[in-house]
């Protein structure tokens, strides 16, 4: 027993493993985000990796700001990754939402140009109180303007253009005869399904006549 | 690159506990908390507790070669404390001190939405 005990002990499982690199999807540069350890490659499939947006785009701006990767893939000791999202820090959106301000918060699923779906929160400040129509107005427009902007771009670009700056002023523009807008943050993004094997839409089945009975 | 790992130190009042995983946070890479270093159990969660469990860990990462680390703090959060313990700052600042890169440090006390009742009941905790 004791015998055993000290085999067991002996075995040193930190030196069967071994570093992998990670790198960013292609769209998104291809560049190495980090490395990881593991047993083997297949053990790396799945794991999820956080990268500031500042870090990865030298963007100091977005510094509460993280893109997450999950890998994908193993070939060797490289893993390619595909983006699969990012999030605001909570206490960057709770430092934005002050008294007399309003917050509107808008979830929409939205459709790239190649079929791939992902979910956009949206959080909007506002100066002062609105009434109810006109939430709903600055909400509906924000909706119609996320879809049909979304459908323009392939996943690649889409994901570029979440992580970017580009999409308040777009937004602010959109809004701006409804309400002016104070600040606009997209809290969080997440992919829905898989970027490499996108949603097929769903094939409308004909319904087949039923013969009455007799 | 640089071989980096994130320390996770959950510091609360009873004890302050040190994880060192990799960047996936998937595989541990070192592990030691306040209780390994002292014998009695109200100093577990004491600065130098803390800062002798970061020693260890500083050991266990030369061995292993880490360079970098990225720290998250954490209390217990939730319907508990939300500030850390006695235990978390002379953690990091040893780990800092043993030579490791400090890329960047987080709060990641977990902050209910809306939580559960704290317990203790309507009068709160009568010692």
């Amino acid at each position: 027993m004791a015998k055993e005990r000290a085999q067991k002990k002996g075995k040193d499982k930190w030196k069967e493993k071994n570093w992998y690199t990670i790198n960013a999807p292609d769209y998104l540069g291809g560049k190495e985000i980090s490395l990881s350890v593991g047993n083997s490659p297949e053990t790396m499939v799945g794991r999820k990796i956080e990268v500031p947006v500042s870090d990865f785009t030298g963007n100091f701006k977005r510094a509460n700001a993280k893109m997450i990767f999950k890998v994908l893939s193993c070939q060797g000791s490289k893993c390619t990754s595909e983006f699969v999202g990012h999030s605001l820090s909570d206490d960057y959106i709770r430092r934005m939402v002050r008294r007399r301000k309003e917050r509107i918060d808008i979830i929409k699923e939205v459709v790239s140009s190649d079929n791939v779906n992902m979910v956009l929160k949206i959080v909007i400040v506002t100066d002062g109180k609105l009434t109810t129509s006109k939430r709903a107005e600055v909400r509906k427009t924000v909706e119609v303007f996320l879809v049909e902007k979304a459908a323009t771009f392939a996943y690649g670009e889409l994901a570029k253009y979440v992580i970017g700056d580009e999409i308040y002023g777009d937004i602010v523009n959109a809004t701006k005869d409804i309400y002016p807008i104070k600040k606009i943050e997209v809290r969080k993004s997440v992919l829905s399904g898989s970027s490499t094997v996108p949603k097929q839409p769903v094939p409308q089945v004909e319904e087949e006549e039923v013969e009455p009975q007799q | 690159m640089n071989k980096t790992g994130i320390a996770h130190i959950y510091a609360s009042q009873n004890n302050t506990i040190i994880l060192v995983t990799d960047t996936t946070g998937a595989e541990t890479i070192a592990k030691a908390t306040g209780g390994m270093v002292v014998r009695n159990d109200r100093e577990e969660s004491s600065p130098y507790a803390a800062m002798k469990a970061a020693d260890l860990i500083a050991e266990k990462l030369r061995e292993k070669e880490i360079s970098d680390l990225i720290i998250k703090v954490r209390a217990p959060g939730g319907s508990k404390s939300k500030i850390p313990g006695p235990g978390a700052q002379s953690a990091i600042r040893a780990l800092s001190r043993a030579g490791f890169k400090i890329l960047r440090i987080e709060e990641v006390t977990p902050i209910p939405h809306d939580g559960t009742k704290k317990k203790g009941g309507k009068r709160g905790r009568r010692v």
